[in-house]
């Protein structure tokens, strides 16, 4: 448990007025909001620290009581009755916030010197949660249920099909829960999706690389290949050359949230040259490059 | 035919502490929508979120509608960007898979 300045914390001087330590918080408020600061966690622990400085230093009363034994507060009885006293008589009437930042918005420190948040007149809601959630490429394809455990709770979910790579969806209620009565906060999880397919994903689309032979490349012929969507025959021009896209429409990615529309599906053709060539191949050949 | 969740404007104010005249202001400017009916003000649930949004932003940093509408507009803006970033990343990933393939 660290010692924490609250001076520091606001930026301002030990013998401070009332006023200017609300002037340094609004303007750090300001700065360092959640609301204005999404998914920025130092802001949110920045802001959780401003307004636990604010809180002590606003209030008269717990202002003296963390000048007189804030720096010393691991040491004494002195330090210990006057906690104990605190937690018997504290009853908190100042200015509050209500953002997301639920019952721990005490540091360990604020909690020992004051015994806890104290009485709050304003109702608060849980702090966020985030949570990542790994889901392999083939899995994102298809829209499906999936059951998270957060906290000994089981949470289920529909992942719909289409979802991108750090893509966050929120899931209302399922945060940590509120205090005094105030609404739960809510649950943040990101995507992660690991590619445990032969493809790659652009946005909706996916490219695949497609060996085909010497012989199909310069006489055209078919070539079967493994889609998502199942397998497909593809017909090969005859003269095709090496590193030759073609567009296989609507057989890509599903669209988010969009049933039944699909990117498309792009496939590269790479030349294979025969090896290990036999003498007759060799010969061939060698009439063939004197045509 | 689709339903739409309200929630009374009345409730909204008693639950957050906020007097009702702030929420026919945010209306006025255009900021939220609100549904009438029977002559009771209701809002949308699905702009709740937006709303309690607003509504830690209006009491934590003591803005005026002006200001809301400005940081609004910015977080929405920051929000976008992420967006961006996070699918330049996607993209960059994509090629370098596609390069090591």
């Amino acid at each position: 448990m660290d010692f924490i300045d609250y001076y520091q914390v606001l930026g301002v001087e030990k013998n401070a007025s009332a006023d200017d330590i609300k002037k340094a918080y609004r303007k750090l408020a300001r700065k360092f909001h959640p609301d204005i600061n999404p998914n920025d966690k130092e802001a949110h622990k920045k802001f959780q620290q401003i307004n636990e400085a604010n809180e002590v230093l606003s209030d008269p009363e717990k202002r003296k009581k963390f000048d007189r034994y804030g720096k010393d507060w691991q040491h004494g009885e002195a330090y210990e009755k006057a906690r104990q006293n605190q937690q018997q008589q504290y009853t908190y009437n100042g200015e509050e916030f209500s953002g997301d930042y639920g019952d721990d918005r005490f540091s360990d420190f604020f909690s020992s010197l004051f015994g806890g948040g104290g009485q709050r007149k304003t109702k608060f809601r849980g702090h966020d949660v985030n949570a990542t959630l790994n889901l392999n490429l083939t899995d994102a394809f298809t829209t499906h249920p999936q059951t998270i455990t957060l906290n000994g709770k089981n949470i289920r979910i529909k992942i719909p099909a289409g979802i991108e790579n750090g893509q966050v969806i929120k899931l209302a209620g399922h945060g940590a829960p509120g205090a005094q009565g105030g609404p739960n906060g809510d649950l943040y999880i990101t995507f992660q999706i690991n590619n445990n397919s032969p493809f790659n994903r652009m946005k909706n689309d996916l490219h695949l690389n497609q060996e085909i032979d010497l012989y199909t490349a310069l006489l055209g012929g078919d070539v079967t290949i493994d889609t998502m969507h199942g397998k497909l025959k593809l017909k090969v021009k005859p003269e095709t050359q090496n590193n030759t896209k073609i567009r296989v429409k609507g057989k890509g990615f599903p669209v988010y949230k969009s049933e039944g529309n699909f990117g498309d599906l792009y496939v590269t053709y790479s030349v294979k040259l025969p090896q290990n060539l036999t003498e007759k191949q060799k010969e061939l050949f060698t009439q063939l490059s004197k045509l | 035919m689709p339903v739409t969740k309200l929630i009374a404007v009345k409730t909204f104010c008693l639950q957050h502490d906020i007097p009702a005249d702030f929420i026919l202001e945010l209306h006025q400017h255009e900021i939220i929508q609100l549904v009438v009916e029977k002559r009771n003000r209701f809002i949308p649930i699905k702009q709740l979120q937006e709303l309690e949004r607003i509504v830690r932003i209006y009491r934590d940093l003591q803005l005026d509608i002006n200001g809301i509408q400005t940081v609004l507009h910015l977080v929405n803006r920051l929000e976008e960007k992420d967006a961006e970033i996070m699918s330049l990343r996607n993209q960059l990933s994509f090629y370098n898979t596609f390069q090591h393939k």
